[in-house]
């Protein structure tokens, strides 16, 4: 209670102050009737009487005072202390920070109108609050960040807006946690930020503007921009330090993107591969080359840049290039490519491919131009060189294609050679069948006749001759026969069929029959399924051929025995006949497949030394081959082979 | 066999060799073949017996031609033979010395009717003779 500030207002001691007043007031009148009563005494009535005038006087005055006293009491409280009462309590609500609280108090009295003023100014204060609360809320709101320091070591915060909550904090983080400032700050930045601090400033405030790192809650780093303000007092000593922080992060970081993609720009524009110019859409001059077309065309970059590149183009294709270059600024084309020819500072000329492509502003407007350049003199020499090996190889080939032909005429002739050599060996087959033929009938028929008609005339020796000369001619019939076989082998036209051997083989056996069963031969047939692709003519007289050899040499064999089998086995399909015959020495083994080659004496081994060079000549017209494994006395085994299909 | 109403059929030999022909010849007498044999030397001597079939005498039964004959060749006989209104319906079996002849395929293009390789042995001769006989009388007969 404030009381002692207001005595006025007080309740109790008001009536208490009233009466002492009025007890003063009695006192000072009674003193001042003292003389009187003296004199009194000695001209009117007895003291006693008196006295007791007095003291019924001094009653009713003390009654009258005190009714006065209770009137003017209840008076002054409804006037007066009853609203300055009102007026303390409310003033001291408003001082205790209820803004919104009025007094109420109304009269045109002074009263009053300290009433009235006190709650203009409440209503000041409340609206001034108000907007410092929003103002407040503001800042809390905003991404920038307020904050106050003490100037003390470590720079201790004093305030911090909520902003930062950004980076993960509360306010008391940095308030009330101990922490300093400088414990947030990233060290590398330390040093810097606590420099621009440390100077002394001129003049009353100070401004100083600085991007530093601080750590985020998580343990991560953000950049910030740090707007502080000092400001001192009169003495030099410093009064306020306030900061204002912008979370810069993502600029820093899109400005490093920035500057890595132009690095990255930069480096690809000077990559030594290919010439990169950018040259004026306005008057044709080089703004930026790189290393390579300084290179490529023998200047120095600051020789090129600010020179246009007409200067350096070859006189012949200037003309060409302009136009092109007209039609891209007249908005024609989009941009374009041309072999071209520069000049070198040493007067060389340079051959180069060139694509030029126009940069448009953000408007369309036409701003520059974008040139690759490609030097190809070496491609060019390279290509003369190629025509040039080209040219050789053109003419190798012709030779080539000469010999070829010269070849190609041999063969013609060598095949017309071989078609009349063909054609011979057909009309000796001719005529041996006709003409060798026609006189053996004669002697065939003639000595038969003689040895059935005349053999009674006939001594034992003519007898003998004329027997001989029917073996002759017999063997004679046989070698013609036999020769025709093998010239028609060698000549007819084969046609491959799918054919299934064993019926092939047991034909062979039936073609045999006769010599099989008249030496006891043992015949084991194992052939079985197998196709084969082959010509059915030419397989069954190789076939009849080697069944008929192996019945004619294991004849003295006891018994003779003759095995037939086919197998499928390393990519081929044979077929093979074996005996158990006088067999042969492999000495021979290529010797047995000649024509007219024969290892035994007619006289042994009835033959014509044509049937195996049949069988062999067959073979090879169907693509397969022959061959025979044997030893002198141990039989001997043919194999007949054809590819697999 | 006796067909008295008609005379007995006839056989044209016609062969250069004359030593195939005093074979053949012998070999129809080995098989006791009765019939009338009419030989031609040469290709002129066959059309020489066709003019006489026209001026009225009876034609053979069947003809055996050699290919190879002197003057006329014996494809031209054949082939004056194949072309006669007539006579082309006479049989005729062409005499080869080897199934490789190529003018047999000729022979067959102009009409023949058969044809016989001729044998080199006398066996074979008479078995010929004997076919021919079977062929004329079993398998052959000529409409009436």
């Amino acid at each position: 209670m404030n009381g002692r500030w207001l005595p006025l207002a007080g309740r109790h001691w008001v009536p208490l102050f009233l009466m002492v007043v009025f007890l003063l007031m009695l006192g000072l009148r009674y003193v001042m009737q003292l003389p009187e009563l003296g004199e009194e005494v000695a001209g009117q009535g007895t003291l006693s009487e008196r006295r007791a005038a007095v003291l019924a006087d001094l009653s009713r005055d003390v009654l009258l005072a005190l009714l006065a006293a209770a009137l003017l009491w209840a008076f002054l409280d409804t006037v007066w202390f009853r609203r300055a009462r009102r007026m303390v309590a409310a003033v001291e609500d408003m001082g205790a920070g209820q803004l919104e609280r009025r007094t109420g108090v109304g009269g045109a009295d002074e009263l009053g109108l300290i009433g009235q003023a006190v709650d203009r100014m409440a209503e000041r204060l409340q609206h001034n609050q108000q907007r410092l609360l929003y103002m407040n809320n503001l800042i809390n709101r905003s991404p920038a960040v307020v904050v106050e320091w003490h100037m003390g070591a470590g720079w201790p915060v004093l305030r911090i807006s909520d902003g930062v909550s950004q980076w993960g904090y509360v306010p008391t983080d940095f308030t009330a946690s101990g922490r300093m400032y400088r414990d947030f700050i990233h060290p590398d930045d330390l040093d810097g930020v606590m420099a621009s601090r440390e100077p002394c400033f001129s003049g009353d405030e100070a401004h100083a503007t600085q991007a530093y790192r601080i750590r985020r809650a998580d343990g991560g780093w953000a950049w910030v921009e740090d707007r502080t303000r000092i400001e001192w007092d009169g003495q030099g000593a410093v009064m306020r330090a306030t900061g204002i922080l912008l979370d810069i992060t993502d600029r820093r970081m899109a400005e490093r993107a920035r500057q890595e993609r132009e690095a990255l720009v930069r480096r690809f524009f000077e990559l030594p591969f290919i010439g990169m110019a950018i040259s004026s859409a306005a008057d044709k001059r080089w703004l930026e080359v790189n290393g390579r077309l300084c290179e490529i065309l023998g200047y120095e970059r600051e020789e090129l840049l600010g020179r246009t590149w007409v200067e350096m183009t070859h006189p012949d294709d200037v003309a060409t290039n302009v136009d092109l270059f007209d039609e891209l600024v007249a908005g024609r084309r989009d941009g374009y490519q041309m072999d071209k020819r520069f000049i070198h500072r040493n007067g060389t000329v340079v051959h180069a491919e060139m694509a030029v492509r126009a940069v448009h502003d953000a408007h369309g407007q036409l701003e520059h131009l974008l040139t690759t350049i490609q030097d190809v003199t070496e491609r060019q020499r390279n290509l003369a060189l190629v025509e040039e090996r080209s040219q050789q190889l053109r003419q190798a080939e012709e030779r080539l294609l000469e010999a070829n032909q010269a070849l190609e005429r041999r063969v013609v002739e060598r095949t017309e050679q071989l078609r009349r050599a063909n054609q011979e060996l057909e009309a000796f087959t001719y005529s041996v069948s006709h003409d060798l033929k026609a006189p053996l009938r004669g002697i065939d028929g003639y000595s038969q006749l003689l040895q059935e008609e005349y053999a009674p005339r006939l001594d034992e020796e003519g007898r003998l001759f004329v027997a001989r000369i029917r073996r002759s001619v017999e063997q004679m019939g046989c070698l013609i026969e036999d020769l025709l076989d093998y010239s028609r082998m060698e000549r007819r036209q084969m046609t491959c069929q799918d054919a299934e051997v064993r019926p092939l083989v047991e034909q062979a056996l039936e073609a045999c029959a006769g010599d099989i069963e008249r030496l006891g031969t043992r015949v084991d047939n194992r052939v079985g399924a197998m196709r084969l692709s082959v010509d059915r003519e030419g397989l069954a007289v190789a076939l009849r051929n080697l069944v008929g050899n192996a019945v004619k040499f294991s004849r003295d064999s006891t018994p003779p025995r003759v095995e037939i089998g086919a197998e499928e086995a390393d990519g081929c399909r044979r077929i093979w006949v074996r005996d158990n015959g006088i067999g042969f020495d492999m000495k021979y083994c290529d010797r047995i497949f000649g024509i007219f080659q024969r290892l035994h004496r007619v006289e042994d081994y009835a033959g014509t030394g044509v049937g195996l060079a049949l069988v062999a000549k067959a073979a090879e017209r169907m693509n397969g081959r022959v061959r025979a494994e044997s030893a002198p006395g141990q039989g001997a085994v043919f194999y007949l082979e054809f590819p697999s299909s | 066999m006796n067909l008295p109403s008609f005379p007995a059929p006839s056989l044209l030999l016609v062969e250069d060799n004359p030593m195939d022909l005093d074979l053949t010849l012998r070999a129809f007498e080995r098989k006791r073949f009765s019939n009338r044999i009419d030989v031609a030397r040469d290709g002129e001597e066959a059309l020489a017996f066709m003019e006489r079939w026209d001026a009225g005498e009876a034609p053979p039964a069947v003809i055996l031609l050699d290919i190879n004959l002197p003057k006329v060749n014996g494809l031209e006989v054949l082939r004056q033979l194949k072309e006669h209104p007539r006579h082309r319906r006479i049989p005729v079996v062409m005499l080869t010395s080897s199934r490789e002849d190529r003018d047999l395929l000729a022979a067959y293009d102009l009409g023949v009717n058969s044809y016989i390789e001729k044998p080199v042995s006398f066996d074979k001769f008479i078995d010929v003779a004997g076919q021919i006989e079977l062929y004329w009388y079993v398998l052959n007969e000529r409409p009436r």
